[in-house]
């Protein structure tokens, strides 16, 4: 038994370093967006300071209506997102812009426009980052992704093999020892603490794209009919328009009616279609803050009479595949199960930045020896993946409290030069790491702590919000993210310290073993 | 050589892998959507497909063979193609038509 799986092991191993090594650099920016992602509304309220409101009572969907009336008169198709403690303002999507929809904050009281300057913030730039890398072209963001998906199962079910003692290990951290045998100690530990997390949440992202990812399924059991797939696994409803002008009926009566078929369940959103003619539709979405599944139940109503003309809710596999995705988004409201998605990400970023560490610790003096890049281009990558990306996003944040509002450059407006501020400074971490090899991992972290100062000093100087001036009014968001952005600098600092004194005791033994060793010269 | 056999597995695994994967789906939905509902029949087997996709990767990364490797993957993508194309022209016997399920 121990002769058969020895080979399994040793494949399992070598499958587990190379997948690692090649697509180790976007896992992790896969990881740290997705880790980020877990508070992107917060992240929002930190980038939108207009929208940084203490939370409010439920809107009046009409006098809502009313207001996005008057906002865009004859807007063929919107929608609202109401107010949630996560998200204080009204969102109201209406047609324009390039993206062939624009999205208004509003104040749920006033229904006054807040205008926030213009950015992508946490969910529009963190979030799509994390499943898509913002390439659209072809979906193929989407894929590379998957891709990397399937790539943390299978290094999950290798690493869990090719550890012989992988729960005995876990329990095994040892600082003192050679810094390659703590260094899988903390992978080891790391991986082992949140395995669970390792293996659900790659899993579960898979499956929230089953459609893309694998097509045929329901064009063999659709025969192609990509409308039929739509409206019976989403729930879509459409109907013509009638070319004929009609009022738009009592929105809060609607969601009164929706709120009595789901027994309580409250609303979250309201699409009108076709709004104005007498075939458009009122979509009223159930809200998910209240379970862990995200729930695609929805009741399609007469726009004008607001008879019920569809309703919708997943059968029980639907409903399954809809909880995996609730386990994902985690949009339900509890507080300490959000928290502990951010640890468990923080831990599986620590997971591969420590494997990075483990093969360039344990293969560094042989690659030297002999003359090979593999550690020194594997270094440039993981240094650019691992730091790079945290460097870039306070390069990002800091952009946001920088520009003014009305920012234009290289024909860029204010939001896609935020976005350029990241892509640049991430690039710039990549050519640092090239340049200065194993010096730049402690160079990087020493970049990181200031950053992250400079970061919490400009929210407080644009906007007011030191962090308990923030908790005192109620944003808590804002603190917590300050909080959290400091934090981070402590442990970018004693991390870019502790290498420091590393470098420093290992320069001299270093010189040391030069001197004792006899050049070829010499011998 | 050496170089050339792995490109050829990591290709093989991805690929072939990816193939089978998707063409057992599609057969698994095919031969459950008059039991369980074309909707509830498609979800369910595109979720199942990871998992394929999952132990074909681990399979064939891992067998020592790469010929053996090559030869299942391509024998098993096959047989789910065929099984699919029977399945879609309804000479499978269906779960319902077999009295279990809807």
């Amino acid at each position: 038994m121990q002769e058969a799986s020895e080979p399994l092991r040793h494949s399992l191993s070598r499958l587990h370093t190379w997948v690692g090594l090649v697509l180790g650099g976007v896992l992790f920016a896969i990881f740290w967006m997705g880790t980020l992602s877990v508070f992107d509304r917060e992240i929002d309220r930190w980038m939108m300071p207009p929208t940084r409101l203490a939370p409010a009572p439920v809107v009046s969907l009409d006098a809502a209506a009313r207001a996005v009336a008057a906002m865009a008169p004859g807007a063929a198709q919107w929608s609202m997102t109401l107010p949630s403690a996560r998200t204080p303002t009204l969102q109201v999507r209406l047609p324009g812009g390039a993206d062939g929809s624009v999205l208004h904050h509003l104040d749920p009281v006033t229904f006054a426009e807040l205008h926030p300057a213009p950015t992508r913030g946490g969910t529009g730039f963190i979030f799509p980052f994390h499943f898509m890398l913002h390439i659209d072209w072809l979906d193929l963001g989407l894929w590379i992704v998957g891709l990397c998906g399937m790539a943390m199962l299978l290094l999950t079910v290798s690493g869990v093999v090719i550890h012989k003692r992988i729960f005995r290990d876990f329990f095994m951290f040892r600082p003192g020892k050679a810094s390659t045998r703590s260094l899988l100690d903390l992978h080891t530990g790391m991986g082992v603490l949140a395995l669970p997390f390792h293996v659900v949440m790659p899993l579960s992202g898979l499956i929230i794209f089953f459609s893309l990812f694998f097509p045929g399924t329901w064009q063999a059991a659709f025969d192609g009919e990509r409308a039929a797939f739509n409206r019976e696994v989403f729930g879509s409803y459409q109907r013509p328009k009638a070319n004929a002008p009609a009022e738009l009926g009592s929105l809060d009566a609607m969601a009164r009616e929706a709120e009595r078929l789901w027994q309580g369940g409250k609303p979250f959103l309201v699409r009108v279609t076709n709004a104005g003619d007498a075939a458009s539709v009122v979509e009223v979405r159930r809200s998910h803050t209240q379970d862990v599944s995200m729930n695609r139940d929805a009741v399609y109503f007469d726009a004008g009479t607001g008879a019920v003309l569809q309703r919708f809710e997943s059968k029980p596999i639907g409903a399954l595949q809809r909880f995996i995705a609730g386990i994902h988004f985690v949009q339900f409201e509890q507080w300490l199960l959000r928290w502990l998605y951010f640890a468990a990400g923080l831990a599986g970023c620590v997971m591969i930045a420590t494997g990075f560490w483990f093969w360039l610790e344990s293969r560094r003096a042989e690659h030297a020896r002999e003359g090979r890049v593999g550690v020194r281009l594997v270094e440039a990558l993981a240094t650019g993946s691992v730091t790079g990306i945290i460097v870039a996003t306070l390069a990002f944040l800091i952009a946001n409290r920088c520009l003014p509002a009305d920012s234009h450059a290289f024909g860029l407006d204010r939001e896609r030069l935020e976005m350029l501020a990241f892509y640049a400074v991430w690039l710039l971490t990549f050519g640092h790491a090239g340049l200065r090899q194993r010096a730049a991992w402690r160079e990087q972290n020493a970049v990181i702590a200031p950053l992250a100062v400079v970061a919490v000093a400009l929210n407080w100087l644009t906007t007011g919000d030191y962090p308990w001036r923030a908790w005192g009014r109620g944003v808590v968001s804002v603190a917590a993210m300050d909080g959290v952005i400091l934090l981070l600098g402590a442990v970018a600092a004693v991390v870019a310290r502790r290498w420091l004194a590393r470098a420093a005791v290992a320069r001299p033994r270093a010189l040391g073993l030069a001197r004792a060793v006899p050049s070829s010269g010499e011998g | 050589m050496r170089a050339f056999r792995v490109i050829f597995r990591v290709t093989l695994a991805l690929g072939g892998g990816y193939a089978a994967a998707a063409v057992w789906s599609a057969a698994l939905a095919l031969w459950l959507r008059d039991s369980l509902g074309r909707a509830e029949a498609t979800v369910l087997a595109a979720m199942l497909a990871f998992i394929l996709f999952l132990l074909a990767l681990l399979w064939i990364t891992t067998t020592p063979r790469l010929a053996r490797a090559s030869i299942v993957a391509l024998s098993v993508t096959l047989v789910g193609v065929g099984l699919s194309r029977w399945l879609s022209a309804g000479a499978w016997p269906t779960l319902a038509a077999l009295g279990v399920g809807g």
